[in-house]
């Protein structure tokens, strides 16, 4: 009998305790779309807290971006600040990366396989990669110092879970955004279970990227 | 170019190819597989000085080439191809020929990124049969290439190359005039700039000059006036067009624009319009060629 009381007791300080623990997270829908284009895919949503971060939430794992069929995959990402970035070549070939970004600039020459040491993205900022053998391939990558934040998919939505209470600026960027964060940023105060909507609009600049196809051009790399 | 000059440069050149293929971190990396089919007309096939005399035609072109990269070093890569090429004429059927090459291209990038300037030595060794035989031999294209992309949008090359070719003699038919109508060579300078239209669709511009041997059609009625006034240096009888055909040393320039549209990652339509002019002493010769075309590369 003791011990039945003793674990119903326990049971309950368990769910109690999850209840605490969930009651004080927030959930922030976000809708990304291009002016007059519909939804937007590959936009990265940060929700930065106005208090600051704590150094739990400054801990960054370990990433990867990976090469494949001579692309990188994913073609963008968003890490912290102080990630640990592995670029795993799946090609039968060697792949070159580099990026002249003021944020990250460095050079991994001809590999295949996992290169034996990650690279630390210690800097906030936009990193664009690119791969020497392969001049059509591109990557771009956010490095933000919160840990709140999502890539929207084809129907341009992003979902932020568990986000502790608290008042935000909330920014979306896109490799092709013309206006710069600040200005498209939107403040949001999140409470207790709230499950707040935001919606983004971007501007878009044209890219020009020579699609991956022979010509008669007279030379190439 | 001295015969005993070529020879050394096309062996210094793919000795020096194939000795960089020796060095311990080069690598064989992905093959090339690149046909493609060409419908292409000329207004004057026969480059005929004088425009009564001038005859067009189309055809078809079909091209293969197929071999391997190596991966020399950081930014140094060698394209090692066999070519076949094939031509079929619809009117001047005695033109349809068949072409067997041997492609080397070694390209270097000369820093880091997709805006580095590259320079690109080239040697092409090939046999084309002809059904008119006499138009049948050995061919020779000794070249470099360099270029850079400029802008995201433009990007331009410059080229410098040699080309040789041999044919078979053909009957003397002018007394102190040889009948070699078909070995010919000549240099050639030109460059080209490549514009984005759209991602997807490129145009292209092309400025060329060449000096050196061309080949003429020439009929019973000019043949006096093209032996009084050039400095013919072959003449032979023509069964393709009927007359005979004849060697000059002159120089010419030519002008292209082309439209390359990426149907998908590894393939395109091409269309492009070209207009050569070429001179001798007195004479002049022009052609204009339309092309259009599909190009895979694996």
């Amino acid at each position: 009998m003791t011990s039945i009381k003793s674990a119903l007791t326990l049971a309950g300080a368990v769910v109690l305790l999850f209840f605490a623990v969930s009651s004080s997270a927030a959930t922030l829908h976000a809708t990304v779309t291009a002016d007059g284009k519909g939804q937007l895919v590959n936009a990265v949503v940060y929700a930065i807290p106005k208090t600051g971060l704590s150094a739990a939430q400054k801990e960054a794992a370990k990433k990867a971006i990976n090469q494949i069929d001579k692309e990188f995959v994913p073609s963008v990402s968003v890490f912290q600040t102080g990630t640990d970035v592995e670029f795993p070549n799946q090609d039968n070939i060697r792949h070159h990366v580099y990026s002249f970004s003021d944020a990250k600039t460095f050079e991994i020459p001809l590999y295949k396989g996992v290169p034996a040491d990650p690279v630390k993205f210690d800097q906030p900022g936009v990193v664009n990669l690119g791969c020497n053998i392969h001049d059509w391939m591109t990557a771009h990558v956010l490095i933000t110092d919160t840990p709140y934040f999502g890539i929207s998919n084809t129907e341009g939505n992003v979902v932020l879970n568990d986000l502790p209470v608290g008042d935000y600026n909330v920014y979306v960027w896109h490799p092709q955004q013309s206006a710069d964060t600040e200005s498209t940023s939107q403040q949001v105060v999140l409470h207790e279970n709230d499950d707040v909507s935001l919606s983004f609009t971007v501007q878009e600049k044209k890219q020009w990227v020579p699609f991956r196809a022979p010509t008669r051009a007279s030379g190439s790399y | 170019m001295q015969p005993v000059f070529k020879v050394l440069s096309v062996i210094a050149l793919v000795g020096a190819m194939l000795g960089a293929s020796n060095r311990a971190s080069a690598e064989w990396v992905e093959w090339v597989f690149a046909p493609g089919i060409d419908y292409r007309y000329e207004d004057n096939l026969n480059l005929s000085s004088f425009d009564a005399d001038e005859r067009s035609d189309d055809a078809m072109d079909i091209n293969v080439h197929a071999g391997r990269y190596l991966q020399i070093g950081e930014r140094t890569r060698l394209r090692l191809t066999a070519g076949f090429e094939a031509g079929f004429f619809d009117t001047y059927k005695l033109l349809n020929n068949v072409a067997f090459s041997a492609n080397a291209v070694v390209t270097h990038k000369l820093g880091l990124g997709k805006n580095a300037a590259w320079i690109s030595p080239y040697v092409v060794l090939g046999y084309r049969e002809v059904r008119d035989d006499i138009r049948s031999g050995m061919f020779m294209d000794l070249g470099i290439t360099t270029g850079k992309r400029l802008t995201d949008r433009f990007d331009m090359t410059a080229s410098l190359a040699y080309r040789e070719s041999e044919g078979k003699d053909g009957v003397q038919i002018v007394p102190g005039i040889g009948a070699d109508v078909f070995d010919q060579d000549r240099w050639l300078v030109s460059v080209q700039g490549n514009f984005l239209i759209t991602n997807r669709l490129i145009l292209q511009g092309d400025l060329s000059h060449y000096e050196g041997d061309f080949v003429s059609a020439c009929t019973k009625g000019n043949v006096g006036t093209v032996l009084a006034v050039e400095d013919v240096r072959a003449i032979t009888l023509d069964d393709v067009f009927s007359g005979c055909v004849y060697r000059l040393n002159g120089s010419g320039n030519s002008g292209a624009l082309s439209l390359s549209y990426a149907t998908g990652r590894h393939s395109s339509i091409n269309a492009s319009v070209t207009y050569l002019k070429g001179k001798g002493d007195e004479l002049e010769y022009d052609n204009t060629v339309l092309q259009v075309g599909f190009l895979y590369n694996y």
